[in-house]
């Protein structure tokens, strides 16, 4: 049972996130449909380009339907016709008399619904062919195109250090058209050269499907709205989650940061909403904290990591880790460099291809880079331990515990390994691995 | 220099082993730096030659032992192929079976796929102090993915950059005349390879020369013996089979249950084998003696162009190895093609399926044969090659 309920009645910016992830369906299609909107599929959060070219990116599970509650569509309909605010007191009314606790429920399993579509696209992408060997991500990826990709006019798709990606993609193309760009592992000058024309391809790419071309401005007014998103969410990272005093229950916050994660992998296809959404989101955080009824003293609760999780992982173990006294920090995009800022001033071209780049780097080109970001994120933020999640089929990004573990050995901060093949599965060998972990701080 | 060695076949791998040994120690004595690398078709090993380092390609398969000790120090998901060449180097720092391991100076990281680049990072990471005055040196030569003209700047920005490494770290400077003749030398070398099908030798004694060529390479091997190997017998086995997709590399029996199962192996579509026409440098393009490292690049960067086939390549990697493969079979005479997939392969696993259902749509016959190099998967892997060949 999450302890998600009891906070979310009163927290309007996640019941807005919430609904706007899972309730988005109707809208997607009625931008494909009615308004003959240009859809992109999207997987990693760098989408300026596709919004700047006047399409919409759209990381491709938001276009299943999650569940048939009513209580879902009348909470949509509310938001709209009533407010939030009028919303908020509705639920907070209703729950008074609710003794099934169906607000509860509702929310309890909004994370539950988003994994049980992740593990139908899974089993979707078997049944489609694709190699059993293939880690989670690449599965779920696979089966959302293969359900939904025809929705989509084509998907981003740009390289990074995983040869299983790259062919994953190459493989989706029977679904989708694929726009391709190439980034170079290391910046070279040649390598910049090459980017830059890929990215002027997908530009005039896009703009055959929209009309719209791509503009110094139009790329500067996107990358200001993505720029701030992530500022709010490192805000959220790091004055909230790694704080000692929180605005709710510590896995209700855990819960939080996980939804913030996946609506960056399209910005709900409205950026400017989803800083509204962030920026309400942050305030009312503040505000709850500083309110006693609200806050929760958790500053003798021990900070755990997990991570990588962008390829899959279980919201189980932030309930493991709070049932033996921890809370769960999640922060990947963060440390894989996907909160990195994109410059401004002068040719946006240049700027976007130059975090692209960053971006790249920053993943880790080999193993030894990418547990240097972990180790700096656990030692510049006293995080107490450290829970490496590795999927089972990943041949490149979850292939770094031996070394993560000899260097967070070296200062003196525990760390454990677990196996991630399935939503649901394997649960047992987690909760004993964190249990162990836990007795370890 | 080390003598021309006429043998062209190995007895075993254990004697493989031992002769390259010993030839890496005459190297050394020599002064020379040892570069290893995971092999394939788009890192031209005249480069590492022609900076005066000896290349030693990692083209060897494993067992349960090196699989596992890989394993410990990445991931047991990590191909079979990749986590055996970790545990070659695990059992030298122990056990100096492979003696040749302990004398490896710098090893080349490439994003071919990602083994490419952990496998040498865990090398140096773990090996690269054992025993040794200088720790592993890493150079890392990372090339595009697409074909695209200015990815092919890039890619030959790599060469370049990746040759002036060497050269740095061997203390050699360029010398136009050498670099030529080992351009020249290594085509001829690698033109007889590629033209071995050509010859009615046994698809077990093919393998056996290509991988022995490619780990000596032409400055010990003379490939003028060829015509000495003993013919295959087509009476006793006439069904035709190419073999494609992953490597099989040295200590690999894959070729040898292919032909004891009645099959044929007359033409071997992978790295250790006709893919090295890919990394063959066309002399007729260098002329004079101006700008000749310019100009094998430039021809290097046309080679990249022109391979789509690549499992390295998107975004239609599936569609060109399927012609490519049916353009084989109508060259060779057999719709018959193993695809040989090493377990947890990305380049050429993932797609299995779709390479499969477009092979059928131009009438080959395809199986897609995983393995990894476990001995208890022999059985099975028996029956699957017979029942394949008996369809037929």
């Amino acid at each position: 049972m999450s302890y998600m309920a009891d906070d979310l009645v009163s927290f309007k910016s996640l019941m807005s996130l919430a609904v706007e992830f899972l309730n988005r369906r109707a809208k997607l299609a009625r931008m494909k449909l009615r308004e003959h909107k240009v859809l992109i599929g999207t997987i990693f959060p760098p989408v300026e380009m596709i919004f700047a070219g006047g399409a919409y990116p759209v990381f491709p599970i938001r276009m299943e339907r999650f569940g048939d509650d009513p209580f879902l569509k009348v909470l949509d309909l509310a938001s709209s016709t009533l407010g939030w605010r009028n919303v908020v007191n509705f639920l907070s009314f209703a729950r008074r008399f609710d003794s099934k606790d169906i607000i509860g429920y509702i929310m309890d399993n909004i994370i539950s619904k988003i994994n049980k579509e992740y593990n139908f696209m899974y089993d979707l992408a078997e049944e489609e062919g694709i190699t059993t060997d293939s880690c989670y991500g690449i599965k779920a990826v696979y089966g959302m195109l293969a359900h939904k990709g025809k929705n989509l006019d084509g998907i981003f798709n740009y390289t990074i250090r995983c040869s299983a990606w790259e062919k994953m993609y190459e493989a989706n193309q029977k679904f989708t058209k694929g726009f391709w760009v190439d980034v170079p592992l290391r910046k070279t000058e040649k390598g910049r050269q090459m980017l830059l024309d890929d990215l002027y391809r997908f530009s005039e790419d896009l703009e055959k499907l929209t009309g719209k071309p791509i503009t110094n401005n139009s790329l500067r007014e996107i990358s200001q709205i993505t720029n701030e998103c992530k500022e709010y969410s490192m805000k959220i990272i790091h004055e909230i989650a790694l704080g000692d005093t929180y605005p709710c229950k510590p896995t209700t916050l855990a819960e939080f940061l996980s939804l913030i994660e996946i609506a960056f992998e399209d910005y709900l296809s409205d950026a400017k909403l989803l800083l509204k959404i962030l920026k309400g989101m942050y305030n009312e955080m503040k505000e709850r904290i500083n309110k006693t009824e609200y806050a929760v003293d958790v500053s003798k609760m021990p900070k755990v990591l997990l991570t990588p999780r962008f390829g899959g992982w279980d919201s189980e173990t932030h309930n493991f880790v709070a049932s033996y006294g921890g809370r769960m920090i999640y922060a990947d995009w963060e440390i894989i460099g996907m909160f990195e800022k994109i410059k401004t001033t002068g040719d946006m071209f240049e700027n976007y291809a130059d975090y692209l780049m960053e971006t790249v780097s920053l993943f880790g080109v080999n193993n030894d880079e990418h547990t240097d970001r972990i180790l700096n994120f656990v030692v510049n933020n006293n995080v107490d331990a450290v829970i490496y999640n590795q999927l089972f089929g990943c041949h490149s990004l979850t292939t770094g515990y031996p070394l993560l573990k000899q260097k967070l050995l070296r200062e003196e901060i525990p760390s454990t390994m677990i196996n991630f093949n399935k939503i649901g599965e394997n649960l047992q060998q987690t909760k004993t691995r964190v249990e162990a972990l836990m007795e370890l701080i | 220099m080390s003598k021309i060695n006429e043998e062209l076949l190995y007895f075993d791998v254990g004697d493989l082993f031992a002769e390259l040994n010993e030839y890496i120690l005459e190297q050394k004595a020599e002064g020379k730096k040892v570069i290893a690398f995971l092999s394939h078709e788009f890192l031209p090993v005249e480069l590492i030659e022609a900076a005066g380092a000896v290349p030693l390609p990692l083209i060897f398969a494993g067992d349960e032992d090196k699989m596992t000790a890989g394993g410990d120090l990445l991931n047991p998901n990590v191909c079979s192929y990749a986590r055996s060449i970790l545990g070659y180097f695990k059992e030298n720092a122990e056990y100096g079976n492979y003696r040749f391991l302990s004398k490896v100076d710098g090893v080349i990281s490439t994003n071919f796929c990602t083994s490419n680049i952990l496998i040498p990072e865990a090398i140096i990471k773990n090996f690269g102090n054992h025993g040794r005055d200088e720790e592993i040196r890493n150079f890392e030569f990372f090339m595009p993915y697409l074909q695209r003209p200015k990815h092919i700047l890039y890619y030959k920005e790599q060469l370049d950059q990746l040759y002036k490494n060497l050269l740095e770290f061997t203390g050699n400077s360029h010398n136009p005349q050498d670099f030529k003749d080992t351009i020249v030398k290594y085509t001829k070398f690698k033109q007889t390879l590629v033209d071995l099908y050509k010859h009615e030798i046994s698809g077990v004694d093919q393998l056996k020369i290509i991988q022995k060529a490619l780990l000596f390479g032409p400055n010990y091997i003379d490939l003028k013996s060829i015509e000495d190997v003993p013919k295959r017998d087509f009476k006793k086995v006439n069904n035709k089979v190419i073999l494609s997709g992953c490597a099989p590399f040295i200590g690999d029996n894959i070729v040898e249950l292919i032909e004891e199962g009645g099959g044929n192996v007359v033409y071997n579509n992978t790295w250790i084998g006709n893919l090295i026409e890919y990394s063959i440098i066309d002399t007729n393009k260098i002329n004079g003696s101006i700008n000749i490292k310019e100009q094998v690049i430039n021809a290097l960067g046309e080679n990249f162009r022109n391979h789509s086939a690549s499992s390295h390549c998107i975004p239609n990697f599936q569609d060109y190895y399927v012609k490519e493969l049916y353009k084989i079979s109508e060259r060779v005479g057999t719709k018959a093609v193993i695809n040989l997939i090493i377990k947890f392969c990305d380049e050429i696993g993932m797609e299995r399926q779709d390479i499969k259902d477009k092979a059928a749509d131009l009438g080959l016959k395809m199986l897609n044969l995983e393995k990894d190099y476990s001995q208890e998967i022999m059985g099975q892997l028996r029956t699957r090659i017979e029942a394949f060949i008996e369809m037929l």
